[in-house]
């Protein structure tokens, strides 16, 4: 099976004409919308749009966790329908999940970290390694022994993502799982996420914060089940238009070269971030 | 929120916290049995020496093997007082010191509720000594272990322990969501400290509600969460391996003790 997955393509995920709804009778709206998507290996993407847009259940699809009703779509090589690898498919997609505190099985840190191995009969002899270098990669070395409920909402999710990479996954789904964090929390995690990337994982961020998605490689905007734009950060989100369109605003710098433009000033380009933003007004005089 | 953490398995690395999950429970269950048979003064000060014994073996100070029981005074306060007074010996020959109706204050009705209180009060020092220095997941290997051969008569034995390990680190969870919502209610004018029963019981309702739609949502939640990480992929037995420690001379030695403790007491 692995074979398959490293030798086919450069795309982690293939998916095209994906509709779903959740009450297959006809009279559900369609939560997503004959939707096509393509992510190639060791992206690191942010998916963005409003809460109800799809975002969350098409996330869903990419681990089976929710059945594929309509369209086709291979996720690390494998096609979501086929029942046999769905084991394999969800050990290969990991999945991140908004409270940290929902996804303990166990009240000790390693021992939740060891769950998924577990689940994958991995030789007990492998699991305490695999466990500490896990946590070594979220830098939760030294917390082993505690109770993940005693930690900080950063660290907790922290551990659960901990738990993911234990498995090895090749692409790794973060459903908002910054959402119920504080800001230090949410710091912690989106610099996990850029180390992964960095480290030649694919990464998938559901959010629905446009300052958070300004991190990514690219970002796809949703809206209505559907793709309503897809491109380089800088190319999304300085579309005023595009994101009120999903009820988003754009992020505070964008807003400032906007509002610095109408009383004549002009930026060198259109910042994004913070830093981005000091640097272009430095350069003013 | 914090007395219920207090109740949970410590980190260590004490001589209990290395004993093998399965030998500590099984020694748990002996010692159990040879408190629930003893019924002397001698027999209250072994077993006060083996408890003592097991804090030392745990590493824990002796005043906080009993845990929550200072809580508890009142529980044991009414036991106590059950028993005193309605006793049945204290009807057949016992010295009756003050009688009502069908209330009977006995001698022997006291000398039994102190039984019953002591027992108690000896197992919760070893139940919270078991709880302190065995991670749960031990625990319900442990319990896996031991009904195993139920799996011939088809009972799924790993499930089983995975919901008793899972309710275990849920508690508290629950006890802090509970805390929050009895915290917001009371800001909204609930009387959750007030000196009548009535409106103490009636406060309770609207606290339960919450709390079970946010049981059932969490449930929810975390079923998707273990379906993610390949809970399901096939039955695993003897979950926890990793970190089980192998049955050793000590273990066993532990379990011989406890059988010899039972013996001794059940024989006096």
């Amino acid at each position: 099976m692995d074979k398959m997955v490293g030798g086919e393509s450069m795309e982690a995920v293939k998916g095209s004409g994906i509709s779903f709804r959740y009450e297959w009778d006809g009279s559900a709206p369609f939560v997503l919308d004959g939707l096509s998507i393509a992510i190639e290996k060791g992206q690191f993407v942010a998916i963005l749009g409003p809460n109800g847009c799809g975002k969350s259940t098409l996330a869903k699809h990419l681990n089976a966790l929710l059945p594929l009703q309509s369209g086709s779509l291979t996720v690390a090589g494998l096609d979501v329908r086929e029942e046999k690898q769905v084991w394999e498919l969800r050990r290969l997609c990991g999945m991140v999940f908004q409270n940290p505190e929902n996804q303990f099985v166990s009240s000790v840190v390693e021992e939740d970290v060891a769950f998924g191995l577990e689940n994958y009969d991995t030789p007990p002899n492998e699991i305490p390694g695999r466990v500490s270098r896990a946590l070594e990669q979220v830098g939760m070395t030294g917390f082993e022994k505690r109770s993940p409920h005693l930690l900080s909402g950063g660290q907790k999710q922290r551990i659960a993502l901990a738990g993911v990479l234990a498995m090895e996954p090749e692409l790794i789904v973060f459903d908002e799982a910054t959402a119920m964090l504080d800001p230090v929390g949410r710091e912690e995690i989106l610099e996990c996420m850029k180390i992964l990337a960095q480290r030649g994982k694919t990464v998938i961020m559901i959010t629905h914060y446009v300052e958070e998605a300004v991190e990514a490689d690219r970002v796809i905007l949703m809206n209505r089940g559907t793709i309503l734009a897809d491109g380089k950060p800088q190319e999304v989100l300085t579309s005023r238009e595009l994101l009120e369109q999903c009820g988003l605003s754009v992020p505070m710098p964008v807003q400032l070269y906007d509002d610095l433009a109408k009383l004549g000033i002009r930026l060198g380009h259109c910042p994004l971030t913070k830093e981005e933003l000091v640097e272009e007004l430095c350069q003013l005089n | 929120m914090n007395d219920i953490l207090k109740g949970r398995y410590i980190p260590g690395d004490s001589f209990l916290h290395r004993r093998n999950g399965t030998a500590k429970l099984l020694a748990f269950f002996m010692i159990l049995a040879a408190v629930l048979t003893t019924d002397s003064v001698p027999g209250y000060l072994l077993i006060a020496a083996v408890s003592a014994a097991a804090a030392a073996m745990s590493e824990m100070r002796p005043t906080k093997t009993l845990g929550q029981v200072r809580h508890l005074r009142l529980f044991f306060l009414m036991l106590f007082l059950m028993n005193a007074f309605f006793y049945e010996d204290g009807q057949a020959g016992g010295l009756v010191l003050w009688s009502w109706g069908i209330v009977h204050l006995s001698v022997p009705g006291m000398i039994q509720g102190t039984h019953v209180v002591l027992r108690i009060l000896f197992l919760m020092v070893f139940c919270n000594v078991l709880i302190r220095t065995t991670p749960p997941v031990q625990i319900t290997t442990a319990i896996e272990t031991l009904i195993a051969p139920l799996r011939l008569i088809r009972v799924p034995t790993a499930e089983v322990a995975m919901i008793l390990s899972v309710a275990l680190q849920f508690i508290p969870v629950f006890a802090q969501e509970a805390d929050l919502i009895k915290k917001a209610q009371t800001a909204r004018g609930a009387k959750f400290e007030s000196e009548r029963l009535r409106d103490r019981a009636a406060s309770v309702v609207p606290l339960l509600v919450p709390i079970f739609l946010s049981a059932f949502r969490r449930a929810d939640d975390l079923a998707t969460a273990m379906e993610a990480r390949g809970y399901g992929h096939r039955q695993t037995n003897g979950r926890g391996r990793s970190q089980r420690a192998a049955v050793q001379l000590p273990d066993v030695c532990l379990f011989l003790f406890s059988c010899l403790f039972f013996l001794v007491q059940a024989a006096r």
